[in-house]
């Protein structure tokens, strides 16, 4: 396990020309290649009645999808790529960090950054599909005109919130591990550890639930605002 | 602390190349093998919801035609009670027409044999009155019921028709006197004046034979070979009892 004492530096593995590759992007890499291989493991031969591993994925994948209807009450197969997408990779970014040697990617401020800004450039992007530009626009201007600057200042301001969240919970766990660890020796943070799975996993539900307002607010009701 | 553009640009692209890969390889695969599932759960309930509507029509048709059946069966039972009814009061009308016709028989044959018995018992009460009055005459027989005998047939004699009077006379221009039989024998004085009164009647000159014939009863018949003058209380009582016989029987 590397131990990262300046955990707001990011560690550079190496250089793809110009672009240097950190130990998060790698980690995300590996993630994407996890999930893809279970993904198309499970669902290669997708059947009515399928294995073991194609119930469990498609009772996770209509798990959220339960979830996201329960909050944005339309079909969700049309949010689920973005939503699921954010949780399944939270929770395995989040928990990856428990793996030896390896640091969790959102405990860098640029993998919540992403995610922050992707949600959201998502927001507006549903938002205007699915009431047009004028009307989309003119939710800005409610309950007042003046208000305004508010709310942009406020679109700005909980994505920045939602990307901090996530990324000062899981810095702050990975902080203590390394502090703990140090002090403490090699056996003393395994509970601390098990309560990070616990945080990984609320953080990542917690990220999803609200990007999922955040959508919601923009396509219909306004709750999210 | 310092923000590495490049790994956020970098994580950014990771993500939207993950969202497309899941959406590739995992939430499309997922919705199509929902969707297939869906289908077959919904196929399955429009057969089964086809298959009750089925069973529902076949209900409905099993206890229309079991109420038909039911409605025949009552029909045909009616029908079955109204002709067994029909025939029972038939087969009773029947025998009520042949015990009225046996009953009538039995009444006339009854009455018959009671006509029969009556009449055989009224001839034999007549049968015995004319006997016992035949007795009674012929035992009270004497000369005077004579004088009142030969009074009858000279009587008889005055009124005789023209066509016996003529066939009489011509027995005795043939033949002479005439036979004269009387029930009880005449004295010879009761024969010499009957002979005497006959002659003058008759304009006969021989002497009569005189005869007796019990069948008589009483009175006399004078015998010609042609003819016959006749008074005897047997025709009387015979025509007296064929009398009463026909009247009783006619009260009858």
């Amino acid at each position: 396990m590397t131990l990262q004492l300046h955990p707001l530096q990011t560690e550079i593995l190496f250089h793809l020309g110009p672009v240097p590759i950190t130990s998060e992007v790698t980690t995300t890499w590996a993630i994407m290649a996890v999930l893809v291989a279970i993904s198309w493991l499970a669902m290669r031969h997708a059947k009515v009645k399928g294995g073991w591993l194609q119930t469990v994925v498609e009772v996770a994948v209509e798990a959220i999808a339960d979830q996201v209807e329960a909050i944005l009450r339309v079909d969700p197969w049309k949010y689920l790529p973005l939503l699921a997408t954010l949780f399944i990779y939270l929770v395995f970014a989040n928990l990856s960090g428990m793996l030896p040697g390896v640091e969790a990617p959102t405990a860098h401020i640029e993998t919540p950054a992403a995610l922050a800004l992707i949600v959201f450039f998502s927001v507006q992007f549903y938002g205007l599909r699915s009431q047009g530009l004028k009307a989309y626009a003119k939710r800005y201007l409610e309950p007042n005109p003046l208000l305004l600057p508010l709310n942009l200042v406020s679109q700005v301001t909980r994505s920045f919130s939602l990307m901090m969240r996530l990324f000062g919970n899981m810095m702050s766990h990975e902080l203590v591990l390394a502090i703990i660890l140090f002090l403490a020796g090699l056996f003393v943070p395994v509970p601390f550890m098990l309560l990070g799975i616990l945080i990984g996993l609320i953080q990542a539900f917690i990220f999803t639930v609200l990007a999922t307002v955040y959508i919601g607010g923009a396509v219909g009701g306004g709750e999210a605002g | 602390m310092t923000i590495d553009w490049w790994t956020l640009l970098l994580q950014t692209v990771n993500f939207l190349l993950l969202v497309w890969l899941l959406q590739h390889f995992l939430y499309k695969p997922v919705r199509a093998v929902i969707e297939k599932r869906r289908a077959l759960a919904e196929r399955a309930l429009t057969q089964a919801e086809a298959t009750e509507k089925q069973a529902t029509a076949a209900k409905a048709d099993f206890e229309a035609k079991t109420a038909g059946l039911d409605e025949a069966r009552k029909a045909e039972l009616k029908q079955a009670h109204e002709t067994a009814e029909a025939e029972a009061k038939k087969i009773l009308a029947d025998a009520r027409q042949q015990a009225d016709a046996i009953r009538a028989e039995a009444k006339r044959d009854a009455k018959e044999s009671q006509a029969e018995a009556v009449a055989g018992v009224r001839e034999d009460i007549v049968q015995t009155a004319v006997k016992m009055a035949g007795t009674i005459l012929a035992k009270t027989g004497d000369g005077a019921l004579n004088e009142v005998f030969l009074a009858r047939l000279l009587d008889q004699i005055g009124n005789l028709s023209k066509e016996d009077r003529a066939r009489i006379d011509g027995d005795i221009a043939s033949g002479g006197a005439p036979e004269i039989a009387t029930a009880a024998k005449l004295s010879r004085a009761e024969q010499g004046a009957w002979t005497k009164s006959l002659r003058a009647a008759l304009k006969f000159t021989g002497a009569p034979r005189y005869s007796v014939d019990a069948a008589l009863l009483g009175g006399a018949e004078l015998r010609f070979p042609h003819a016959t003058i006749r008074f005897a209380w047997s025709d009387q009582l015979k025509k007296a009892g064929e009398i009463l016989q026909n009247s009783r029987g006619g009260a009858a």
